[in-house]
């Protein structure tokens, strides 16, 4: 895209140079002019990724994922310490976990939690394809 | 999941894939090509132009590489001109094209497209790091705390009800913190935005997620102030910004 898309890579703030298909199917999936009179055709492999990616998730599994979670925090080691320097710590020494459970959970969300699908894109999406061809056929 | 096959509508070699509508004088980045690698064009539309490449002849449109180009098409043409972007998947014949935007409507996409232009579309998300937000929440909750320390390396099944209310409460914290946070996003954005989209937020770690619209101008000053935001709040959210885009959010208002 333009220069300005990519004028800071540094920093704090994550500027993707080009949108991941799940920022693509975030974005503009439902977005955009509505032409009644024309044709819409159906998203092979996407309608499946966006029901995924949407669902409000408020349920029990939520629930005993975030008590894990929690009980998972190792704040003993931190003894007594401040909390804003416990919280650099968490998140310091958390911030490898976490970039990785960022990229597993929009996986996640892609494939709807079926980790063999493949680790990136283009991966994930050769056998998306391959998949609605056997359905097409 | 619908698949189409053979017997499908008859799209052929006379189908155009329609990304956009862009104003009468606009003139498109040259060389660009749309899904399925066909060149990008513009057909007349009364006083507009859409914008549009031939549909592919051999298969239905809606592979996720499809989305892709949509976008990317969309994308650069919004890097030069002002475009109203068509929802993905709309397909039309030359012939029905003008029968499927008529003057009266044309009309007003023309009135849209001047109102959105010199504009872009970025799209700014945050996210909690859990691991921070459930820190503050056992050193602030007595209750998430005491929790914490009855199921910490409990059997799961005993202490079940009391994992599953530790959860609600974890989750309810991060409810109760999301408000607050999404309205600091809201307000470190506000000065450089001319309107904002707000998208529903799914998951408990989403802080926001906003569609805005910027002008061109303004798009640096919208960076450095998220920049400045992000660095702020990194210890215990992440900041992503995409684009610039097309205005997805803003093509059927303003």
């Amino acid at each position: 895209m333009s220069e300005v898309a990519t004028r800071r890579s540094s920093g704090y703030l994550d500027r993707p140079q080009s949108s991941s298909l799940a920022d693509v199917v975030n974005i503009i999936l439902d977005k955009g002019l509505v032409i009644d009179a024309f044709v819409r055709v159906s998203v092979v492999g996407i309608e499946l990724i966006t029901i995924d990616a949407r669902i409000v998730i408020a349920s029990v599994d939520t629930y005993l994922r975030f008590a894990e979670a929690t009980n998972r925090l190792d704040l003993e080691q931190t003894g007594g310490r401040e909390l804003p320097e416990l919280i650099d710590d968490l998140s310091e020494s958390g911030s490898k976990g976490k970039t990785k459970g960022m990229v597993s959970g929009a996986k996640e969300a892609l494939t709807g939690g079926k980790d063999d699908e493949g680790d990136d894109d283009k991966r994930s999406q050769r056998s998306r394809r391959r998949s609605s061809r056997q359905e097409a056929s | 999941m619908t698949v189409r096959t053979e017997e499908g509508p008859a799209v052929g070699a006379h189908g155009l894939y329609l990304y956009g509508l862009v104003l009468g004088d606009a003139r498109l980045p040259s060389g660009l090509a749309g899904i399925g690698g066909a060149p990008v064009r513009t057909e007349p539309l009364g006083r507009l132009r859409a914008v549009v490449s031939d549909a592919p002849a051999d298969r239905e449109v809606g592979l996720p590489d499809d989305v892709r180009d949509h976008a990317r098409v969309l994308d650069a043409v919004a890097d030069v001109v002002t475009v109203l972007p068509v929802r993905f998947g709309t397909l039309a014949t030359a012939a029905t094209l003008e029968e499927a935007v008529p003057a009266d409507r044309q009309d007003r996409h023309a009135a849209d497209l001047r109102a959105l232009e010199g504009a872009v579309q970025l799209t700014v998300s945050a996210r909690y790091r859990e691991e921070a937000v459930m820190a503050e929440l056992v050193a602030e909750d007595d209750e998430i705390r005491h929790l914490r320390e009855r199921t910490r390396g409990r059997d799961e099944l005993a202490t079940y009800g009391e994992r599953i209310r530790l959860g609600k409460l974890v989750v309810a914290g991060f409810d109760a913190r999301r408000p607050a946070d999404a309205q600091r996003i809201a307000g470190a954005v506000a000065p450089f935005v001319r309107a904002t989209a707000a998208h529903e937020v799914t998951r408990t770690s989403d802080v926001a997620e906003l569609a805005l619209l910027v002008s061109r101008e303004d798009v640096a000053a919208l960076e450095d102030a998220l920049e400045t935001l992000a660095a702020q709040v990194a210890d215990r959210m992440t900041v992503r910004l995409v684009g610039p885009q097309a205005a997805y959010d803003f093509a059927e208002e303003v």
